[in-house]
């Protein structure tokens, strides 16, 4: 479309109107109440209704902040921790979605893993947290290991549904267009399932920094995770608040990331 | 004489679920010469579908013979083309690279034969200024074009149309069935048309095969010759279209 000036009617406008109103009064809706709680927070540690020394207060979290961002350490942690949870993301959505390959592949091989898949999917898999430490030694290892085991289940599950979820007569069109399976796979199967693949990221994304997190509290010399434990060990509150708030800003960043990714495809 | 393009000799089928044996089919035997269009009618549940499937190799015949060109039907072949209820496009693929499915999956994709043909086709058939667009802006009947020329694609001899029209709305309908009717004609095509709708068969068929309640036979065929009248639409307001269309009615009726 060309610049033509496009003249709306009376009634159209108002409804522009209306829908850039109803944006603008949720966005101010979300400010007041961030705003709001934040300013709460500090006014009742202020004035001592709150002792600061067990529930913290958001200027002495800044200042924690300032102090380790200064001294570098911060980025030293965030570098831990970021590195552990890309990686182990990245992992576990591949190999996922590898092994939901071959089950899809394999119905015999589908049907006699059923009860293992189950059994494992159903299993809080931090149980498995001192199996790993001896396995894998305590370390970042163990920790992507950790990760892995968290998100890979379900994007294992997840994909394997959206392979099996194509529709019978695109299938049995590939059949009479004379695809073999390899063929109906990568130019149907697969394609047909990216809109799943892209919420598997989504969903991984959350599942990975949880992976991490959760094996940073097993096992860790630095990273988020880590600080958040000591920082709960010396009875810190600052500490644990401010590296909390770390991980807020990158987990929401993480899938900021995907979100994007996913409306660039969908275009 | 036009030869045969599809033989059914008494063909039986029989398949097996948990509780028992159901036969589908008893016996089915008709033939379909080449550039004929046949419509097969009968009541819901009567196995037209397993027809379609027989010939298109997905199932195997209990007893009796089928025969593509004079040769038995053992595997799925490239000679059959598959028409279904839905177009089935794929809405991550453009148009063009949807039509050429059949012939990427031959490894064809480059052959400039081919390419002029499905070019040609796209080009008569009002679709030549959508080939980079992707499915979902076309429209209903487009779609179900293209679904067509993506089956014309790899050139089958016959065509199996598995009701392709009952998912559009009636005006939709109408309008695509004389479409792709002329479409097939044409480019003379054989075609085998399953469908519930008596007028549909009537419209386009040369001959309508009237087929029993399960275990079913074939109850009866029709000959239609409404040929004075070109189209599917026309044909609908012959003289006789009403009279055939009782006839039919009554034998399809009657099982119910």
């Amino acid at each position: 479309m060309k610049n033509k000036k496009i003249i709306y009617s009376k009634e159209h406008e108002k409804y522009l109107k209306n829908i850039k109103k109803d944006k603008i009064t949720t966005l101010l809706a979300q400010i007041i109440i961030f705003v709001g709680l934040i300013g709460l927070w500090e006014l009742l540690t202020a004035v001592g209704a709150l002792d600061p020394f067990f529930f913290s207060s958001p200027s002495r979290i800044v200042s924690t902040l300032a102090e380790f961002f200064s001294s570098g350490e911060m980025f030293t942690h965030i570098g831990v921790t970021l590195y552990e949870t890309l990686i182990g993301f990245l992992i576990a959505t591949f190999l996922g979605t590898l092994i939901a390959i071959i089950l899809w592949w394999s119905e015999k091989l589908r049907k006699i893993l059923d009860p293992y898949i189950v059994v494992i999917n159903a299993l809080p898999k931090i149980a498995l947290g001192p199996m790993i430490i001896i396995w894998f030694g305590a370390g970042t290892t163990a920790i992507i290991v950790m990760c892995i085991l968290i998100c890979i289940v379900i994007t294992t599950l997840s994909m394997l549904n959206a392979f099996l979820s194509c529709d019978k007569d695109k299938l049995l069109l590939m059949k009479s267009l004379g695809a073999n399976k390899f063929q109906t796979f990568f130019k149907l199967v697969f394609p047909n399932a990216f809109g799943e693949l892209i919420s598997v990221l989504k969903i991984n994304v959350g599942m990975s920094w949880v992976g991490t997190i959760m094996g940073e509290y097993l096992t860790s010399k630095a990273g988020l995770g880590y600080l958040i434990v000591y920082g709960g060990q010396v009875f810190n509150l600052d500490l644990v608040m401010a590296s909390t708030v770390i991980l807020c800003i990158l987990a929401g960043g993480m899938y900021f990331i995907v979100a994007r990714l996913e409306a660039r495809f969908k275009k | 004489m036009k030869k045969d393009i599809l033989k059914f000799q008494n063909v039986a089928l029989s398949y097996q679920t948990n509780d028992s044996e159901i036969t589908a089919l008893k016996d089915i035997s008709f033939d379909v010469k080449a550039g004929e269009f046949v419509a097969i009618v009968g009541p819901s549940g009567c196995g037209k579908t397993t027809i379609l499937s027989l010939v298109a190799g997905l199932l195997k015949a209990s007893s009796g013979k089928i025969l593509l060109e004079g040769e038995e039907i053992l595997a799925t072949s490239k000679k059959i083309g598959y028409m279904f209820q839905h177009d089935h496009l794929f809405e991550w693929r453009t148009i063009w690279q949807n039509v050429m499915l059949g012939p990427e999956l031959e490894g064809k994709k480059k052959s400039p034969e081919i390419i002029a043909r499905v070019t040609e086709l796209l080009e008569k058939y009002g679709l030549k200024d959508f080939i980079k667009s992707k499915p979902r802006e076309l429209s209903g009947g487009m779609r179900q074009r293209v679904a067509l020329i993506r089956t014309l694609a790899t050139n089958p001899s016959i065509l199996l149309l598995d009701e392709p029209f009952s998912a559009l709305d009636f005006q939709t309908r109408l309008k695509v069935c004389d479409d792709v009717y002329n479409i097939i004609k044409s480019e003379n095509k054989t075609a085998l048309l399953v469908t519930h709708d008596i007028s549909e068969a009537i419209s386009m068929a040369d001959k309508v095969i009237i087929l029993s309640k399960r275990p079913s036979y074939v109850k009866d065929i029709k000959i239609i010759d409404l040929k004075d009248y070109p189209t599917p639409l026309e044909r609908r307001e012959h003289p006789k279209f009403r009279e055939l269309f009782d006839e039919i009615w009554k034998e399809v009726q009657f099982e119910e």
